[in-house]
């Protein structure tokens, strides 16, 4: 069997998290298939995507890359403007599109590379549903795309040209329950067959909290921060919720933010920045720390909480996030909080309970063993590949609606139907007396059953969308999928919570269009 | 937070989640609200400054001593606007021939453009500068009325936030004394929970479960009321200041004498004269009746021995005494028990040297 990962960029030093992602997803899934990976040129410059490798084949750690040229870098200006119109605005399917296009990373080459070469390969992997090469790719082999979508509660979700992507594609490795509960209420794909994955993680075998210590003078308690430090991943209301905890206890310990600054760090006793680290002084780090600290809004999977789970250490999360909600859930191994009471209070719990401490990071490291260790995710893959190899394809895709279609203005702005997706954590319950294993949402709220009408649009513009994007197929002729591990389907979904509905969404994405893992 | 209780099995996230919620939502039902914590914050004011000192209208005379929007009723000097421009303006001459001239030539000159444009423009300007000019001589009143009154309020400004400053220093020293009050109080507490803490280590080493020890004790009850009539009356054996052996003993019952029998040969050591003034007062032991028994027992730190004679039988803890010999002395401050530890021991001198508080032992 080949395989083909298909990613917007790709390199041992590139860092991103859907990039990264897709490596170690490629490294490991070569022990059990032919893996070729296909890509841009895009190094580093991810704002712009420019052409910074050389075009053609390139081993990476023994697997076979090909990089194609991005036709045309990303223009920041006009990206803002398509994005302020299709997130805000009323508008139609040619402005996504061209949104799509101002994304990019445009490489029509890695299109027709795909197109013309898809009898070499069983199937496609698309990483990062939200770029060119996902959108136009799994448009090209839909029959043979498979899509780890990294999806997170952002604007981009929620525009019209991604429904039937996601309707018409083989299969999902969605990254976590939240996210497939988003991506299922944003296009009711319950027919395609999907797994929650997630992905493993490199923990070095030894890590030396001693050496950190040593290397940088630090001697007294701290959490950890490690990421991109950044408004949008909540890093200015942590230093504010710090600095104010800090005031009202003594001897608290002491945060240690790991990462390139975007953001002005406030000058602080007991906040100490040390930059971007290498992957062992950053592991190092970590097992010095006391626990990990994860202020971000919105993640489909957050590595960093789950190679902090490996190594035994809590996670205290930002609420507002759900997947690390839920991730805190049902490891039982961290903590969330939603306002500053709730971090002052989780902070203190975890600060001056050893035992708190102690019990949620060995949750944590179970949790990881479990989930997300790499036998289990390979395993996760490698039924996933087999099962859709015995299967029969399933009727093609929707095709993209008329010259016409394109141009009407029936598409809601896309902030008003994701502020309409359901929000919380996503949480199994224990097996009910039927047998069946009932999901719902977490703190005991009461289930619900989501209906099209209450997603954001209108029945007659949901009606009017469809007619745009053309016929739906017919999701009964979709086999049905096999019950496997982790692949349970949530008879249930979560429910919306109004108290959750003021969130700050964010408006577009990063400057470099990741995707925040 | 160290209220949890965690087994590492049962961590339950939720539950911790909504533990710190409920207690957050405690704290907050604890909070004053705005209007209570400024009602507070007067009471305080008044309670501890001075009220000679205190102005309650001090907030009030602020918003006075702000300036008051400077009034415009002083108009400003006449302006005499630098040139005035009309429709006549361009064509006008003192030479009547001239200005006949170009009135008769105007409508040839409309052929080449037309100077009415040009007429209101510089009209306008005209306007605009007489407008400007009487608009800079009003702001220069205003100013010069600004400053004079700036110049007055700056001084009352001055001296309210002297009285502020004041205010602000005399509570602060008032607080720092009263931390240091509340530090002094804090050091009292520790001590006397260090105290505590020693004592009751001290008797953990020596005292012990031991039934048969209370039948010990009667009998050895019994021949101490046959011997107290042959002690002198000081107290001389074990020269204890105000250890009264006297009819009243025998009247009280055993429990009490044997307690002032112990407490005697306590103060045969260095601290002997341990506070007990009320029997020193006393102008004879003979006539010590009961009610010096209750005084020398106020005297006494409070402790397991407190609890009384009766307690101690009921509950049969005693004092270990080796071979329940009367020639043995039943203290454990002798230092000749051999269940007591140096330790104990040492522990049991400081008890003895530390007095209590004499609040409640002054001799009735």
């Amino acid at each position: 069997m080949k395989v083909a990962i298909v990613v917007q960029r790709y390199g041992a030093d590139i860092n991103g998290g859907a990039e990264q992602h897709a490596r170690y997803v490629a490294e490991h899934l070569v022990k059990h298939v032919q893996v070729e990976v296909l890509t841009t040129c895009a190094h580093r410059d991810y704002v712009s995507w420019k052409n910074e490798l050389p075009e053609g084949k390139e081993l990476v750690h023994g697997i076979p890359v090909y990089r194609f040229p991005v036709a045309t870098e990303r223009n920041p200006v006009e990206f803002a403007k398509w994005s302020e119109t299709v997130f805000t605005q009323q508008h139609s399917l040619r402005d996504e599109l061209a949104w799509l296009d101002a994304e990019g990373p445009t490489s029509p080459a890695l299109i027709d590379h795909i197109r013309t070469h898809h009898a070499d390969y069983d199937f496609f992997i698309f990483f990062s549903f939200r770029y060119y090469h996902s959108f136009h790719g799994c448009r090209a082999v839909p029959s043979k795309a498979i899509l780890v979508p990294t999806a997170e509660r952002d604007s981009a979700l929620g525009l019209g040209i991604y429904p039937p992507i996601f309707r018409g594609v083989r299969a999902f490795m969605y990254n976590s329950y939240e996210e497939r509960a988003l991506i299922q209420a944003v296009s009711n794909n319950q027919s395609v067959p999907g797994v929650v994955v997630g992905v493993g993680s490199e923990i070095p075998e030894r890590s030396n909290a001693g050496r950190f210590r040593q290397k940088f003078e630090m001697r007294d308690r701290f959490a950890i921060y490690v990421g991109r430090i950044d408004e949008n991943k909540g890093c200015v209301e942590l230093f504010e919720f710090f600095e104010h905890y800090s005031a009202t206890l003594n001897d608290s310990m002491h945060l240690v933010l790991v990462g390139t600054p975007h953001v002005p760090i406030p000058t602080h006793p007991k906040i100490h920045h040390l930059g971007f680290l290498e992957d062992q002084d950053k592991y190092d780090a970590m097992a010095a720390a006391e626990l990990l600290i994860m202020p971000s809004y919105l993640e489909s999977l957050s590595m960093v909480a789950l190679e902090a789970w490996a190594m035994g250490k809590p996670v205290l999360a930002n609420a507002r996030c759900d997947v690390l909600q839920g991730q805190c859930l049902r490891s039982n191994a961290g903590l969330f909080y939603d306002n500053y009471p709730e971090f002052a209070e989780t902070m203190r719990a975890i600060d001056t309970t050893p035992s708190l401490q102690s019990a949620l990071g060995r949750n944590g490291r179970i949790f990881f063993e479990r989930n997300y260790a790499w036998p289990v995710i390979e395993k996760k893959y490698v039924d996933m590949l087999n099962q859709l190899s015995t299967e029969p394809a399933p009727k093609p895709m929707e095709p993209m609606a008329s010259w016409f279609g394109r141009r009407r203005e029936s598409q809601p702005p896309a902030d008003d139907v994701v502020k309409n997706l359901p929000t919380g954590a996503y949480r199994e319950r224990a097996v009910g007396p039927s047998g069946r294993r009932a999901v719902g949402q977490a703190g005991g709220r009461a289930d619900f059953q989501p209906k099209l009408e209450s997603k954001g649009r209108a029945p007659e513009q949901r009606h009017q969308q469809r007619r745009d994007l053309g016929p739906s197929p017919r999701r009964d002729s979709r086999p049905d999928q096999r019950p496997q591990p982790g692949n349970e389907r949530p008879e249930q979904r979560p429910s919306q919570r109004d108290h959750r509905r003021g969130r700050p969404q964010r408006r577009g994405r990063r400057p470099g269009g990741g995707h925040g893992k | 937070m160290s209220e949890f209780t965690i087994r590492s099995e049962s961590v339950d996230v939720e539950q911790i989640m909504k533990q710190i919620r409920q207690r957050i939502l405690e704290k907050r039902g604890q909070d004053y609200t705005e209007d209570q914590i400024r009602e507070l914050a007067s009471v305080r004011l008044e309670k501890f400054l001075d009220p000679k000192n205190l102005r309650s209208d001090l907030l009030e005379q602020f918003r006075k001593s702000r300036p008051a929007p400077p009034t415009v009723d002083i108009e400003p000097p006449k302006i005499q606007p630098p040139y005035a421009f009309d429709d006549q303006t361009l064509f006008t001459s003192h030479r009547g021939l001239m200005r006949m001239a170009r009135k008769l030539l105007k409508p040839l000159l409309k052929l080449f453009f037309n100077p009415n444009t040009l007429n209101q423009v510089l009209h306008a300007q005209a306007q605009f500068n007489a407008d400007m000019l009487k608009r800079e001589a009003r702001r220069s009143v205003e100013q010069r009325q600004l400053e004079r009154q700036s110049a007055i309020s700056r001084g009352e400004w001055n001296a309210l936030y002297y009285e502020v400053l004041h205010s602000i220093v005399l509570e602060t020293t008032r607080m720092g004394i009263e931390v240091q009050n509340l530090r002094m109080k804090v050091e009292s507490l520790s001590s006397r929970l260090d105290f505590s803490e020693r004592r009751v280590r001290a008797l953990e080493g020596v005292v012990q479960y031991r039934p048969e020890a209370v039948r010990g004790h009667e009998r050895r009850e019994e021949r101490d009321l046959e011997a107290a009539p042959s002690a002198p009356p000081g107290g001389a054996p074990g020269g204890i200041e105000g250890f009264v052996p006297g009819q009243g003993q025998q009247a009280d019952g055993s429990g009490r004498r044997r307690r002032r029998r112990r407490r005697g040969r306590r103060g045969q050591g260095p601290g002997g004269g341990m506070g007990i003034p009320g029997a020193a007062n006393q102008p004879d032991g003979q006539q010590a009746g009961p009610g010096s028994g209750e005084a020398f027992e106020a005297g006494e730190p409070d402790g397991p021995e407190d609890d009384g004679p009766e307690e101690m039988e009921a509950g049969g803890f005693d004092v270990p005494e080796p071979g329940e010999s009367d020639d043995v002395p039943d203290s454990p401050l002798s230092g000749q028990a051999p269940e007591t530890s140096a330790f104990a021991l040492e522990d049991a001198e400081e008890l003895r040297r530390d007095k209590p508080d004499t609040g409640d032992d002054e001799p009735q």
